[in-house]
């Protein structure tokens, strides 16, 4: 994650910059963090789903460059939303244009390195287990049970499963996004429990 | 500058579209319209509309590749452009241990409620002890060795079990000397071997169709109602690849299995760097199998190398 996209970087934004574009998005300043963090986050997001190795990256150059247009042009836009979707699209451009197809190869290749080496992870896998066993254990009775049963088999018996689940908490669609749900709440548990350690 | 904020109004495409979309592929298509989607479903992301729902194709993706269902070029997408970013990298990750403890927690409810630290002890007892007592198999050209565990894994009776898989393992051990000689002697790559009430050991035959042995029965399988899973190990003389996928797949060729991680154990495991190859190593649940026809398909990258085919002979009664 520490590489370099290289392409155009935006200009240097200063502490104060950075202040006058949180008291753009809102006065409130409790509001514009909460504005501020939901923005990066789609935008993390959007870049994570375009594929992109440098998610995390992408997005701060984008928010960088609004904060510079806001603060050069602060009259032109009346949303930093609109405005970041724009900048986004673009620094999502330039980077499929400047990131070579050598690069993306060894992306791909570094892509697949990672997938052995998470096989060979044995001590983070059993860490990762252990969270996992901790963070089911945090759910509520009925999620647990959901989730289990939501993906206990494979083939015909799981698409009956899923059928007579989707019956009995009110249509497909509304399981699939509980799932999806717990399956998040599971995900960031298992993240927070590995960073600090707490393997119980 | 500002995008069509419509999306709400407008809704989610079809779940097949985003499937393409977030597998790249829609980006690089030249269909008529293919760009106002990827524009639409930009914006999408971009707004957090619709967010839970692309949230839900996303990981029913990674769950179509764990069970490798995927279709091959939706594989070949999924490993080149979805698994990308790191955070899709670990996505996977999670999505694959999940998987595992949710169907294990599955068999556990349907077989009684078992403690946790049972399940642990099962999964890991016969494999790192099998390994242990692995011997070189270079003179296996291509077999597989299915071993059915028998346990009703009820609390009183974990101390017998553990101590008579102990017994059992070492006779595993010393019946993989005989099985080798066997084969290097007579080739029969279809008698079962009978190991013990615990343990059976039945040996595969290669096969380069599923269905190109009309003329001859199958190694059959017995899978009694208290099995849960087999443990299977398939040796592969040569190693051209760095990875393979396993397959499970009944008669008709419906996928029941897959595993996208087959423990390897190769040669620089038992520091011996000769044509030995590889050994895959990997259990299966058992709960889908009935009586019937099966086949274990491995591939490289989507293309089949090698299949071997057994019959599963249901003994529930």
């Amino acid at each position: 994650m520490g590489q370099e996209t290289g392409f155009r970087k935006a200009k240097t934004l200063t502490p104060e910059d950075f202040g006058k574009f949180l008291q753009w998005l809102s006065p409130d300043r409790e509001k514009a963090a909460k504005e501020y963090l939901q923005l990066r986050t789609n935008l993390v997001r959007y870049f994570i789903c375009k594929g992109c190795a440098h998610a995390d990256e992408l997005a701060d150059r984008t928010m960088d460059r609004v904060a510079i247009v806001m603060k050069n042009e602060p009259d032109k836009y009346s949303s930093a939303h609109a405005l970041s979707w724009g900048v986004a699209k673009n620094v999502y451009r330039e980077y499929s244009r400047q990131v070579t197809f050598a690069e993306l190869d060894a992306e791909t290749v570094s892509a697949s390195e990672s997938s052995q080496q998470m096989l060979q992870d044995t001590a983070s896998k059993e860490r990762k287990a252990g969270c996992l066993g901790s963070c089911l254990q945090g759910l509520s009775a009925h999620e647990r049970d959901l989730i289990v049963q939501y993906h206990r088999s494979q083939g015909r018996e799981k698409i009956e499963t899923r059928k007579r689940l989707a019956e009995e908490h009110g249509g497909a669609n509304k399981v699939r996004i509980t799932a999806y749900r717990i399956r998040a709440r599971l995900h960031e548990c298992i993240t927070a429990c590995v960073q600090q350690g707490q393997v119980n | 500058m500002g995008p069509k904020n419509n999306s709400k109004e407008v809704g989610l495409p079809e779940e097949a579209v985003v499937r393409n979309y977030l597998l790249g592929r829609l980006e690089a298509s030249s269909e008529p319209g293919s760009r106002q989607i990827v524009d639409y479903l930009d914006d999408c992301l971009l707004s957090g509309n619709f967010s839970e729902q692309i949230g839900v194709i996303e990981d029913e993706i990674v769950e179509d590749y764990l069970e490798g269902t995927l279709r091959p070029q939706d594989t070949q997408a999924f490993e080149a452009h979805f698994l990308r970013p790191p955070e899709r990298q670990e996505k996977l990750r999670v999505a694959r241990l999940l998987d595992r403890r949710l169907k294990m927690e599955g068999q556990t409810k349907e077989h009684g409620n078992l403690e946790e630290s049972q399940i642990e002890e099962k999964s890991t007892l016969p494999s790192s002890h099998w390994r242990r007592h692995r011997r070189s198999y270079a003179e296996l050209a291509a077999v597989l060795l299915l071993c059915a565990v028998f346990a009703g894994y009820l609390a009183d009776l974990r101390s017998r079990f553990r101590s008579e898989m102990t017994e059992s393992n070492r006779q595993v051990a010393e019946s993989r000397q005989i099985s080798t000689s066997r084969l290097e002697t007579a080739g029969n790559l279809q008698q079962p071997v009978l190991l013990n009430h615990f343990q059976t050991q039945v040996i595969l035959r290669r096969g380069v169709e599923p269905a190109a042995h009309a003329d001859a029965p199958l190694p059959e399988l017995p899978l009694g109602a208290a099995t849960k899973s087999i443990q299977v190990e398939i040796s592969l003389p040569r190693l051209p690849f760095e990875t393979y996928d396993v397959r499970l797949q009944n008669k008709a060729g419906q996928s029941l299995w897959s595993g996208s991680e087959p423990r390897f154990l190769t040669d620089a495991d038992r520091n011996s760097k000769s044509s030995a190859g590889a050994i895959l190593f990997f259990e299966v649940p058992s709960h889908d199998l009935l009586e019937g026809e099966y086949t274990f398909v491995i591939s490289h990258a989507s293309n089949p190398l090698v299949t071997y085919s057994f019959y599963v002979k249901s003994s529930h009664d």
